[in-house]
């Protein structure tokens, strides 16, 4: 039961932290980011080849693929989003080609074989009478840190505050002297950057392949609707609740969880078109 | 978006006998041209399915789920009852229209990007729960479909026959869709999907035609589902990804989206070939058809329906500029 519950957590942290990372791009771009699963999957290869081609500590492969997966995804902002003028159906197609092109050449240098990532820090513990892998703990410990990190750094810094109030209404930041521009590209940086912690956390307790990313695309999309689109609070606490379906509902319901999931998402989509945090004037900015 | 001017409505008589000559002729196509235009008509069925949604403001990601539904649909009701296929194909139709009428009534309501979102976790799910389910045959899927009895004299254990098959429902959903699209119904879908707000003013319940429209899509979608399981023998939950349901926007978006019926028609051409030549390189495939993607929105918005009418727009103008 016990290590069930610890599954919970290090899982519902890091959904945290793929939920927040496309929240993020969602609020300022205006549009999914529909890559943004395959910019996990690319993290996790990113950082396969670093630790394990390039032999480097676990540290800095993550550092480095974070930096270039989130240069990958801050060039993709700047040369093919920006370039659309934030029409959305036109924005969502190529997004869309950035996804399939992602897949294919993961699949052409890594092939279509399924992977293990190593962990984080070898061993066990002992909680009580439960052996506990130090892995999951060391994930469950970062994620944390990163979502505080994150929090601080949209809640005090002057570049954060740049970021929310672009997300809340883009020209009058603008006119205010903010550089939309960068914030834009910023944002995806930091999103894409959230979505490859994730991708090298959950898929060394999961599994890799070039697949995996339409998954990860499907189980944030799923948190960000019951959280409600652009609301960070509110993808916190909705991937806890998916969180609760993928670990106590695949522990004890079997394979059926994904219904759980979705079978909750539209129960509240009923009663809450908007999810459980979204508020009106979010949606209707985002609609045109 | 605007409404497309293509005529084929008008030209209908001489339309059906063209596909008829069509279809005969490509009967004597060698085997891998024949599965080429099988796949063809498959595409641009559900290319036109996806558009007609987008043209009433729907933004669809997850076209694959109708694929599936129908795919099993027929593949349970012939495997396991041992039904009749053709039978089991109309009901398979049915079953699509009556799941997106009930899913429709709740997901329809939501707008724009929310719709977008869950129409893809919907496709994903309804897949994962099929993978999940033994009575399915879990991730292995169904396979060993019973050909279907010969129906006219026309023989379903070779290629040519599921040609005509595919060339009907091809040549029964384009003649739908074009009469849709020259109707009424036509003008108040594209006038929904570029301002709902607007339409809702003049009295247009809008969601009444959003349900319609996916309701359609969702029949044709069905259709070509089912009898695509049984062109392939077999149904399997790695059948219908994403990737499915991205194909029926790149058949559309590769011909142009400005007509319903043109579009995918000439996109789907273009996929199938590079498609048929790139399947023996899963990687190469994703890479080529996302590059293409991208080239697409960026320098032929209109697509290759619009090229040509770009074209002749140059020459037009420059024939003011001489004269």
């Amino acid at each position: 039961m016990l290590d069930i519950f610890i599954f919970w957590i290090t899982l519902s942290l890091n959904y945290v932290l793929l939920a927040t990372g496309l929240t993020l791009t969602i609020s300022v771009m205006r549009v999914v980011n529909m890559a943004h699963g395959n910019f996990y999957m690319a993290g996790a290869y990113a950082f396969l080849v670093f630790s394990e081609k390039a032999h480097m500590p676990y540290g800095i492969a993550l550092l480095l693929a974070i930096l270039f997966v989130g240069a990958i995804g801050m060039v993709v902002e700047a040369k093919l989003y920006r370039r659309l003028g934030g029409r959305i159906e036109p924005s969502i197609i190529c997004m869309c080609g950035v996804l399939l092109a992602l897949e294919g050449l993961a699949t052409i240098l890594f092939g279509p074989d399924i992977r293990g990532l190593p962990p984080m820090v070898a061993g066990t513990a002992m909680i009580g009478k439960t052996v506990v892998s130090m892995g999951r703990l060391a994930v469950a410990v970062t994620a944390l840190c990163v979502i505080t990190a994150l929090f601080i750094f949209l809640k005090y810094t002057r570049m954060g505050k740049s970021i929310r109030a672009t997300a809340q209404d883009r020209e009058a930041a603008s006119l205010m002297g903010i550089n939309v521009k960068l914030v834009s590209s910023l944002s995806m940086g930091i999103g894409t950057a959230m979505a490859v912690i994730a991708g090298v956390q959950i898929t060394a307790v999961y599994s890799l392949s070039p697949f995996v990313g339409i998954t990860a695309l499907c189980t944030s999309i799923l948190i960000i609707t019951l959280g409600g689109m652009g609301s960070i609070i509110g993808a916190f606490i909705a991937a806890f609740i998916i969180g609760l379906s993928d670990s106590f509902g695949a522990s004890f319901i079997g394979r059926y969880h994904h219904l759980l999931s979705f079978g909750t998402v539209m129960l509240i989509l009923l009663f809450r078109p908007l999810g459980l945090m979204g508020t009106r004037v979010e949606a209707e900015g985002k609609e045109k | 978006m605007s409404l497309g001017k293509t005529g084929i409505a008008l030209k209908l008589p001489l339309a059906i006998i063209a596909l008829g000559a069509l279809a005969y002729i490509l009967g004597f196509l060698p085997n891998r041209w024949q599965q080429i235009c099988i796949l063809w008509a498959i595409w641009s069925t559900v290319g036109m399915s996806w558009l007609i949604m987008l043209r009433a403001g729907i933004f669809s990601a997850g076209q694959a789920v109708f694929l599936c539904i129908g795919g099993y649909t027929a593949a349970v009701l012939t495997l396991k009852f041992g039904c009749s296929f053709w039978l089991a194909l109309l009901v398979a139709a049915a079953l699509c229209s009556i799941v997106a009428l009930i899913v429709g009534v709740i997901i329809l309501r939501l707008k724009g990007l929310y719709f977008l979102v869950i129409s893809f976790v919907f496709a994903e799910i309804v897949r994962l729960t099929i993978a999940a389910s033994d009575y399915l045959g879990s991730s292995e899927g169904l396979f060993g479909l019973p050909v279907p009895n010969s129906i006219l004299g026309i023989n379903f254990s070779t290629k040519q026959g599921w040609l005509y098959l595919f060339i009907l429902i091809l040549s029964i959903a384009s003649f739908t869709y074009a009469r849709m699209e020259r109707s009424r119904i036509g003008r108040i879908y594209s006038y929904i999907g570029t301002s709902p707000d607007l339409a809702q003013s003049f009295g247009i319940y809008f969601m009444k035609y959003r349900v319609q429209a996916y309701v359609i899509s969702a029949f044709f979608t069905g259709l070509t589902g089912a009898a695509m399981g049984g062109y392939l023998g077999a149904v399997s939950p790695d059948g219908y990804t994403f990737y499915y349901s991205l194909t029926s926007q790149i058949v559309a978006i590769l011909g142009g989206i400005g007509s319903i019926v043109v579009g995918p028609l000439v996109g789907s051409i273009l996929y199938n070939i590079f498609d048929e030549y790139l399947v023996y390189f899963a990687g190469a495939r994703s890479l080529i058809m996302g590059l293409l993607l991208i080239v697409v929105i960026f320098f032929f918005p209109e697509g290759l329906v619009g090229l040509r009418k770009r074209f002749r727009r140059t020459k037009e103008t420059k024939h003011v500029v001489t004269t």
